[in-house]
């Protein structure tokens, strides 16, 4: 109930403020284009994808660095 | 080294610059700028002057924005070391990833939980309360700052890890000796006072277009009076632990300093080069070697590194040659020394499925203190090793970091920071005795010229950090070279650049509209 009170309370001051209201709309935008395109299309983490154990990781990396 | 891909690595490199540079932009105003918010704000507290609280309100979404970029841009960067760097990645293991970790959750969360009453908590909070969630935003933002500079100094200094080899990665044993390392501590204060340098030019700079434009005339003086004072304690600061620093740069990474002040060859109180012009001495036996013709402060180089007029800088021929007189052990035979670490790595990973007894002998010198320091401690410097004498010297002389762009980086930098001391000490001064009238306005115009030159500062101080200890990714283990992730496509890292080139551009132009917007509205008068 207070949290309600809170979120209804921010976005009151948000709405009040169009320089607000651009910065939440920015930081909103930046964040979903980074989770939700960036990092699932363009960064899939290397070693946690195409390996499924810790040991397999680490074998991987020391024959690159022993090669 | 034949296996390595140069064209893959330098793209990588330089989508991480490029990301890193950008997020330093942010960084360094958000760090300024939360401070003079929340002196400006127990000012208001203090005196309950309403202007006071105009004045916070107003540069805190200026803060806010920073503070949005800042952390967009950061994540951006932790994304690319699981995808363009992951061997880097594997290699620090939980050394570097700890303190990541506790900046996300203990930084981030207390900046986010205290964000929103800062922001929103006017009138509906206690007056005390509200002063101290503004001041412990700008301390969380202080704290994000120490745990990122733990983690890179630990990539110049590492200490307190231990290496196993059979899982190639490094495991922190000593928590303590890494966040107390002497690098992180002097790094933490230079990097964080130069952020309050650069929130107090910006907030020097703007409010001077004000007093050009003749509006908010004393809201102007009042954040000049503050930016001012938070710049100058910054700059002071600054010094200080850039002389520490450079004393650690001197003892942990003398080829960096070296490359800083083009010293080719070491010498007992050596001088600073103020100036210089360099041209190659085109001798083949020493490929890197550069002869530097300028201006010289005597004895003050030998001062900055060691604290003594007197004292010996190594030079980097001394550091690539070796100098038996002063104990310095040249890089070829730390290359060879580092060949025999990595082949009792190769024999360790051949006993494991094999021989068990020769893994256990093998597995035991990666314990024994006296072949970790004689071998192990050159294990980066092995990469660079070559049957052939001439590859080898080729190899050897990739060492040697880029001359040109770290000498000037530095002067820049440097500079730079003795043009803020005037101006700032000018501007506080000025606001200080209320003199801040219409018959200034050249001097108006330098502070707002001072805002992109401050940036051109911090930036040239990132290049002096990072550049400057090139080749390595982690100093005397692993090059920067070994830490990328082989299988990526340099076509790939070319599209996610280009892709971040566009994101990182339209946030730019977005949050530049912001600012503009904000700064075009001004302060509420009265």
């Amino acid at each position: 109930m207070k949290f309600d009170k809170i979120c209804k309370y921010c976005i009151s001051e948000i709405r009040k403020n169009s320089i607000g209201v651009a910065v939440v709309i920015f930081a909103v935008t930046t964040f979903l284009i980074l989770f939700l395109i960036i990092k699932p299309y363009f960064f899939p983490h290397f070693l946690e994808t195409k390996f499924e154990t810790e040991e397999e990781r680490g074998r991987y990396v020391l024959e690159r660095l022993i090669r | 080294m034949e296996h390595v891909d140069f064209s893959l690595v330098d793209w990588s490199r330089l989508q991480f610059a490029v990301t890193a540079m950008y997020h330093w932009i942010f960084v360094s105003l958000t760090l300024g700028l939360a401070v003079i918010v929340a002196v400006m704000h127990t000012l208001y507290v203090r005196t309950n002057n309403e202007e006071w609280k105009n004045l916070t309100k107003f540069w805190m979404i200026l803060f806010g924005v920073n503070l949005a970029l800042g952390v967009a841009s950061g994540i951006i960067l932790e994304f690319q070391f699981g995808t363009n760097w992951s061997n880097y990645s594997w290699f620090v293991g939980d050394v570097f990833g700890a303190p990541l970790a506790i900046e996300g959750f203990m930084a981030f969360f207390l900046k986010a939980a205290f964000f929103a009453v800062m922001f929103f908590g006017w009138n509906r909070v206690s007056k005390g309360f509200h002063l101290l969630s503004t001041w412990l935003v700008a301390g969380s933002a202080c704290i994000s700052a120490l745990w990122i500079l733990i983690a890179n100094a630990w990539m110049q200094y590492p200490v307190g890890m231990q290496f196993n080899p059979d899982l190639a990665r490094n495991e922190m044993i000593d928590f303590w000796a890494v966040i107390l390392s002497p690098v992180a501590i002097t790094k933490f204060f230079h990097s964080v006072s130069a952020g309050f340098v650069t929130g107090g030019v910006v907030v020097v700079g703007i409010s001077s277009w004000y007093l050009l434009k003749n509006r908010h005339k004393e809201l102007a003086r009042k954040s000049i009076l503050v930016g001012a004072s938070v710049g100058l304690f910054g700059l002071a600061v600054v010094m200080i632990s850039g002389h520490f620093s450079a004393v650690h740069v001197g003892q942990k990474q003398p080829m960096k300093l070296a490359a800083i002040e083009g010293l080719f060859e070491g010498q007992e109180g050596a001088p600073f080069s103020v100036v210089a012009f360099s041209r190659s001495t085109n001798n083949p036996e020493r490929p890197y070697e550069l002869e530097m013709r300028g201006l010289k402060i005597p004895n003050l180089l030998s001062f900055m590194a060691t604290n003594s007029f007197t004292g010996f800088v190594p030079g980097i021929v001394d550091l690539i040659e070796g100098n038996k007189e002063r104990g310095i052990m040249s890089a070829y035979e730390r290359a060879r020394r580092g060949r025999v670490a990595q082949t009792a790595l190769r024999e360790l990973r051949e006993a494991r499925d094999t021989d068990p007894e020769e893994h256990a002998r093998l597995r035991a010198l990666f314990n024994d203190e006296v072949w970790l320091s004689e071998y192990f401690a050159h294990f980066g410097y092995g990469f660079f090793y070559d049957e052939n004498p001439d590859v080898f010297r080729q190899n050897i002389a990739r060492l040697v970091p880029n001359v040109p762009l770290n000498y000037w980086s530095f002067r820049i930098m440097i500079g730079l920071g003795f043009l803020f001391i005037f101006v700032l000490g000018l501007f506080g001064w000025w606001a200080y005795k209320d003199k801040l009238d219409g018959n200034k306005k050249l001097f108006y115009r330098l502070a707002l010229i001072c805002i992109p030159l401050v940036y051109i500062s911090t930036q040239a101080g990132w290049v002096v950090a990072e550049v400057g200890r090139q080749p390595w990714v982690v100093q005397d283990l692993m090059p920067t070279f070994a830490g990328v992730t082989s299988e990526m496509s340099v076509g790939a890292v070319q599209t996610t650049l280009l892709v971040f080139a566009v994101l990182l551009s339209a946030l730019f132009v977005a949050a530049l509209k912001i600012m503009f917007a904000q700064i075009k509205k001004g302060p509420k008068e009265g």
